[in-house]
């Protein structure tokens, strides 16, 4: 990569960001330390340790970040939103470094590139009706030409993630359930056509009958829209049933990486193979055999052994 | 219907060696309502099962299935504008529905404790762990001798799983899964007959959800207490019930051992809930297209439940009772 990837905006781009042989996403040895108590006793605390990752964003792709609380994992999502800036390296969004997006190429990044949080319901405001989310996207975006286009296009947005306009849009946050509250999240999503979409623990506080649409909606963007994703998640079932790549994260490092099924189904790592292995499986016949505690002393030994 | 399958409970088969005295709860006919200026909204209704002595219990359903509920009447903990409509909760052979406040005191933590859904927010952010757990203590137990106090409050978080520092931390200064543990430590204190976990570990991921879950079982197993577990993780419910009922707006739609659930589900409502359960092992039809299938299956059973109504449970089997016509 050259030097010219850094390049002014490209005024072919929409947003202007970037080149079009870039990848969308790039994070290269990118490293993020906090500072924990206080006085004498501070200390930095290494959330994630160069950590790199290439998405290409053609053809588009799921990427699931898996681990435990504590891996790094949302610190890496919040690093490639921006929220954060990196301690060590770069996170780089269509060859920009993400916390230099403002102005024009901000409004850009902040339209293709849209975040799915784990709990719908702190992304509305209870005040105002769910209607709002939507008016308040087409104030701020250039999507629609008009209020007749911009009823037309949220129609669709709906129409798309299976919700009636009429009953959504005119009702509080707190009269929707989890599951539609985070269609809703899907459908704004839709309404702005991103090409990367941040999605945290999408699916861990919906009921389980509601959570395979909810992974059947992001399969669909992908395919239907070219949406790729950062799919975070500790939940290596459903990372096994979507994405295209996965990234296994212990302690802010990558302890195993490559095509889902072949990580779940021949685990390397005795760190992946504890994850496996600690995933109730839906059997009375089939139960946890030992106790987890002695495989995590196990797994702590042969770690150590490794160094 | 005899009285032991109106309890869930029969004399012959597998579970033959049980009679009724085993009972340590029992719920019979159990209704709970909510109200507002709307009108009154049934969370339970006539609801009916029993939890044996050492035995777990597992009570299923989706959000709004009255689980929640069912716990909370069973606890006293139900508070206007919710009310017990009818029905009896009996622990021990003592009847709760009915209690005063003060005659809960001898009740709650002693016999019967919670070990809350959210361990976040149900111990006090202000209080060193150690306290709070010392605080139930003397509540019921009186005051205690301090040093007599520390070495039992040790001896519970050393239960647990937990080290002696934990005594004088913050609950801000203690990961979820020790949080969950503290709070299972303040549960067994008073070494309850039952305790009720009420998704005691929906916010963990997997590792640590299986180490709280197996230290709940431990203890458990230690004070020969029964639990009921509350979720609607049916793969977790199949790690660690005895028996378990699939509950749907406010009823039981099938109840029995946990094997002849999942093995032999006789509602197709319970065999569909079983069915939407992600599994990482593959199968003849684990694409996601099948998984968002068996999901709208799913909730077509249940709008054909909430159509036609729950019938009263019937014996199928052994200990297996379901809603059938």
């Amino acid at each position: 990569m050259t030097t010219d990837n850094h390049a002014p905006a490209d005024p072919a781009a929409p947003g202007g960001i970037g080149t079009p042989d870039v990848p969308l996403l790039e994070l290269r040895h990118v490293g993020k330390s906090f500072r924990a108590g206080r006085g004498r006793g501070v200390t930095s605390v290494v959330a994630l340790e160069d950590f790199s990752l290439t998405l290409e964003g053609s053809p588009p792709r799921i990427v699931a970040l898996a681990g435990e609380s504590g891996s790094g994992k949302t610190t890496a999502a919040n690093l490639v939103l921006g929220f954060l800036t990196p301690t060590h390296g770069e996170v780089l969004y269509r060859g920009r470094p993400v916390t230099q997006l403002k102005g024009r190429s901000g409004t850009g990044f902040r339209q293709e590139v849209q975040a799915i949080t784990q709990d719908p319901y702190s992304a509305f405001n209870p005040f105002y009706r769910v209607g709002r989310v939507f008016d308040v996207v087409i104030r701020n975006f250039p999507i629609a030409s008009g209020p007749e286009d911009a009823r037309a296009k949220v129609a669709e947005a709906m129409d798309f993630v299976g919700l009636s306009p009429e009953r959504i849009l005119d009702a509080y946050p707190h009269q929707l359930s989890g599951g539609e509250r985070q269609r809703v999240m899907v459908a704004r999503a839709f309404l702005l056509r991103p090409r990367l979409i941040i999605a945290d623990e999408p699916v861990s506080m919906v009921d389980a009958s509601i959570r395979a649409t909810i992974l059947e909606l992001m399969l669909r963007l992908r395919n239907e829209l070219g949406v790729s994703f950062l799919y975070i998640t500790h939940d290596l079932s459903t990372a096994y049933r979507i994405a295209d790549e996965l990234i296994i994260l212990r302690r802010g490092q990558v302890v195993e990486a490559g095509d889902p099924r072949t990580v779940i189904e021949h685990p390397q790592h005795p760190y992946t193979r504890l994850l496996m292995s600690s995933i109730p499986i839906p059997d009375p016949d089939d139960r946890w055999q030992g106790r987890v505690s002695d495989l995590q002393a196990e797994l702590n030994e042969d770690l150590e052994a490794l160094e | 219907m005899t009285a032991d399958a109106r309890t869930g409970m029969h004399a012959q088969g597998s579970a033959g060696d049980h009679t009724p005295d085993d009972l340590v709860l029992s719920v019979e006919n159990l209704a709970v309502s909510y109200g507002s200026a709307a009108g009154r909204r049934r969370a339970v209704d006539d609801l009916t099962f029993g939890v044996r002595r050492a035995e777990t219990y597992g009570l299923v359903g989706e959000s709004g299935s009255g689980k929640s509920s069912t716990a909370f009447a069973i606890l006293g903990l139900i508070k206007p504008p919710g009310r017990i409509d009818e029905g009896r909760i009996r622990l021990e052979g003592m009847d709760l529905v009915g209690l005063k406040p003060d005659e809960w005191r001898p009740i709650r933590w002693r016999r019967v404790s919670l070990v809350p859904q959210g361990a976040m927010n149900a111990l006090n952010p202000v209080m060193r762990v150690g306290e709070q757990i010392g605080d139930a203590i003397e509540a019921h137990d009186g005051r205690q001798d301090p040093a007599a106090l520390r070495e039992r409050i040790v001896g519970l978080l050393d239960s647990v799983g937990l080290p002696d520092r934990v005594v004088r931390a913050y609950p801000h200064e203690l990961s979820g899964g020790m949080k969950q543990r503290a709070c299972i430590a303040m549960a067994i204190a008073l070494e309850p007959a039952l305790i009720i976990a009420d998704e005691p570990t929906s916010a963990l991921d997997v590792v640590v959800q299986r180490a709280v879950a197996e230290t709940l079982m431990e203890v458990k197993r230690n004070l020969g207490a029964s639990v009921i577990l509350i979720g609607h993780d049916l793969a977790l419910q199949a790690q660690l019930v005895d028996r378990l009922g699939v509950m749907y707006r406010g009823r039981l739609v099938e109840t029995g051992p946990s094997r002849e659930l999942f093995h032999r589900p006789q509602h197709p409502y319970t065999e569909l809930l079983i069915r939407s359960v992600p599994s990482i092992r593959g199968g003849d039809d684990d694409s996601l297209t099948g998984a968002a299938r068996r999901a709208r299956e799913l909730a077509a059973a249940a709008d054909e439940l909430a159509r036609t109504g729950i019938p009263p449970l019937r014996l199928v089997g052994p200990d297996h009772l379901v809603a059938l016509p």
